[in-house]
């Protein structure tokens, strides 16, 4: 490396040729990464992974190819990067940064690591680990067009956690509940429907209606379901006894769904439904709104279908018709079910969501 | 050409490889960028970071052009040759690697020149440029340049227009120029809609379009100061002067310290002088600092330089115009604009105040 020692001076040059240095994750910055520290001349390096090579990774985490897909992301990025310095030495591990074999001892052995992960409880963690260990860390991250680069070293600067970050933006459960408006409150809503029956149950994610939403007005909607449910039972053959009970007693969703099996059908009616019905009357809630519009699974409209001819040609392109959604909902219900049943562990569903 | 998108859909696996990028930039962007064709000048560290990057993005084809041979003092920053492939063509080098990179893109070697053009890409006939959308010009001195450019506006037609991107990193420090000539891009402006009903207030989103004028490389490197204002101009503009002044004399960017900084220092006094800059602009620290290529500004500024492109051919974005100049000190790319007056009416001779105060203050990307 003639080329880098008349910029970087002997001594520098040599400590970039004898320091260990760690790199955790090896995603879009972490292959970036490797690449950089090869071509610059760093020969003892060990990367650490959890994760495998999934084919939406290609497009930026270029030390993979087709092939590599469900392979481990640590152990290819350091075969491809050998390529660009077969000088190099390389370790990979195929684990959570967060395993107790990575102690205090472990992270001595680095003059520098440096995180490109993705997720804020490996950063806290490996941050922790680093001011344990007294070992510098730099710290990455990118979301779309941004990204950032932060310098964390102890007794000199602040640490990851030194500032509390802002929490991920939370929505008043009222909105999420009974008056959602943007296509993220769906989202939200959808996650913590996957939460309360196949996750971790939060009492703060429900998702049925919220009888305590200021803008409904006392217990008057709760007078009128009850009213509504009295004389409605007979006219509407969709409202068992059991499910009327179960919205008066608020039993918890998740109990709820495991008596009834997880059935698809009996979740979608309480879900667009019953609970629907329950919103509407909750009258003051719709003075300023358009009031939702309760759905059955016998009669569900297909206009507007993803199936039609003028309909975009990519799949991810389409918009789903009700019918569709109503489809796509049984499907996951149906398989969502059947992970439950090979599961054994106490909380066993994760909903997984990329972090910046 | 705003509206017009290659007709045929992407296929699904197209969308599967480019989910990530089509939830940023959208399906539009990325049809545009599959139908674009792109030559690369110079593979070298810089050459290998933007053709990386440009073949993970999408395009219909990249053809690479190089006219030296491997050295070995490429390994610093070069990734995509291999080793054992000293002394073969850097391009054909490259190729096999870069095939790999994204098997939907097709990637070709110019093919031989003839004459001076063997030393000179900018000295091969018009006809070789025409078909490119984008070209990409590093490791080339300012006369090359000039040429080029103007080869490119030559060859553009209502149908196909060629932009000129170039860039290089010289040491520590770069530099990316653009010239997208008259571009139209979309600006997305956010904003809230309000319906009848309370609830029914829905974010939406507008498209502006928005067109933007570029000048050929002509114009900003051939700018006398003598009498002008520079304190809008970041000092680093006179050194990547001096170094492409550099690359005119000697057939390549500055390498060896003990051989090439000599020179260096006669080509810094003897151009400053010729563009009526004092040489304290452009002092022997920043000279020491720009030899060989160092492996993470090649990454930085092919990073820019390539979300240039994306952004010229997909007409989304607001591109910078026209130098970005890479600030090693601070780790900041600085936007300027770079340009001669436009002398509305008036003659072309009165020179003293036609360029400074058409540049405008420095915006500062920090990365
Ligand atoms: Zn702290």
């Amino acid at each position: 490396m003639a080329n880098t020692i008349q910029l970087y001076g002997n001594d520098l040059s040599k400590s970039v040729e004898d320091s260990k240095v760690l790199v955790v994750g090896a995603g879009g910055i972490g292959c970036e990464l490797l690449k950089n520290l090869v071509l610059s001349g760093f020969k003892n390096i060990e990367i650490i992974d959890l994760d495998t090579i999934d084919v939406s990774n290609l497009n930026r985490q270029f030390l993979f190819q087709k092939a590599h897909v469900g392979k481990s992301k640590s152990s290819v990025a350091r075969e491809s990067a050998l390529q660009f310095n077969p000088n190099a030495n390389i370790k990979s591990y195929h684990d959570s940064v967060m395993s107790a074999t990575y102690n205090v001892n472990f992270f001595k052995q680095f003059a520098l690591v440096m995180n490109a992960l993705d997720n804020r409880a490996a950063r806290n963690h490996v941050n922790r680990m680093c001011l344990a260990a007294d070992v510098p860390l730099i710290e990455s991250g990118t979301a779309g067009f941004s990204g950032q680069v932060e310098v964390i070293k102890k007794g000199l600067t602040e640490c990851y956690e030194c500032v509390t970050k802002p929490n991920q933006k939370t929505y008043p459960s009222c909105t999420i509940r009974n008056t959602p408006s943007e296509p993220i409150h769906c989202i939200v809503w959808g996650k913590h429907l996957f939460n309360q029956l196949f996750g971790e149950e939060d009492p703060d994610e429900d998702v049925s209606p919220d009888t305590e939403d200021p803008e409904a007005v006392g217990d008057a909607g709760q007078r009128a379901l009850e009213k509504e449910m009295d004389g409605g039972k007979t006219n509407d053959g969709a409202l068992s006894s059991s499910e009327s009970k179960q919205i008066i007693e608020r039993k918890s969703t998740r109990e709820w769904a495991k008596s009834c099996n997880y059935d698809d059908k009996m979740l979608f009616h309480k879900l667009f439904y019953d609970d629907i019905k329950y919103l509407l009357s909750l009258h003051d809630l719709w003075k300023k709104r358009r009031p939702p519009t309760p759905l059955t699974w016998d009669s569900l409209p297909d206009a507007g279908s993803s199936r039609a001819e003028s309909a975009p040609a990519l799949k991810d392109q389409r918009i789903w018709s009700v019918a569709e959604c109503a489809t796509v909902f049984s499907e996951s219900v149906k398989s969502l079910r059947k992970s439950l049943e090979v599961c054994t562990l106490e909380t066993p569903l994760y909903f997984y969501e990329e972090e910046f | 050409m705003v509206e017009a998108n290659s007709g045929h859909e992407l296929t699904e696996d197209e969308a599967a490889l480019y989910d990530r990028q089509i939830r940023l930039w959208g399906v539009d962007a990325q049809k545009r960028l599959r139908a674009a064709k792109i030559l690369l000048v110079g593979l070298k560290g810089l050459g290998s970071e933007v053709c990386k990057n440009v073949m993970l993005a999408g395009v219909k084809s990249i053809t690479l052009l190089d006219h030296e041979p491997l050295k070995e003092e490429d390994f610093g920053s070069q990734f995509l040759a291999p080793r054992s492939e000293v002394g073969k063509n850097r391009a054909e080098a490259s190729v096999a690697r870069a095939r790999r990179l994204n098997p939907m893109v097709e990637v070709k070697i110019a093919p031989p020149a003839e004459g001076e053009a063997k030393s000179d890409p900018s000295l091969r006939p018009d006809s070789f440029f025409s078909e490119f959308q984008i070209v990409i010009a590093t490791g080339l001195g300012a006369e090359s340049l000039k040429r080029l450019n103007q080869v490119c506006r030559r060859v553009s037609t209502d149908k196909n227009k060629v932009c000129l991107i170039a860039g290089d990193v010289f040491g520590f420090h770069g530099y990316i120029f653009s010239d997208l000539q008259e571009h139209v891009h979309l600006e997305q402006t956010k904003s809230i809609i309000h319906g009848k009903d309370k609830g029914d207030a829905v974010p939406s989103t507008e498209n502006i379009k928005k067109l933007t004028h570029f000048v050929p490389i002509e114009e900003p490197l051939s700018i006398n100061w003598d009498s002008g204002n520079t304190s809008n101009v970041h000092d680093s503009f006179f050194l990547v002067q001096v170094l492409l002044a550099f690359i005119d004399e000697n057939g390549h960017t500055p390498r060896n310290m003990e051989s090439d900084f000599s020179k260096l220092q006669e080509v810094r006094d003897k151009k400053l002088s010729s563009i009526g800059v004092p040489p304290e602009k452009v002092p022997d620290s920043a000279l020491r600092k720009s030899f060989g290529e160092v492996c993470p500004v090649c990454a930085v500024v092919g990073g820019f330089l390539t979300q240039e492109l994306v952004k010229a051919v997909s007409h989304m974005g607001s591109p910078f115009n026209n130098f970005l100049l890479f600030e090693p000190e601070l780790c900041e790319g600085i936007v300027c604009r770079i340009a001669k007056e436009r002398t509305h009416g008036k003659s072309k001779g009165s020179k003293k105040k036609d360029y400074s105060s058409a540049t405008s203050p420095a915006k500062k990307m920090k990365v």
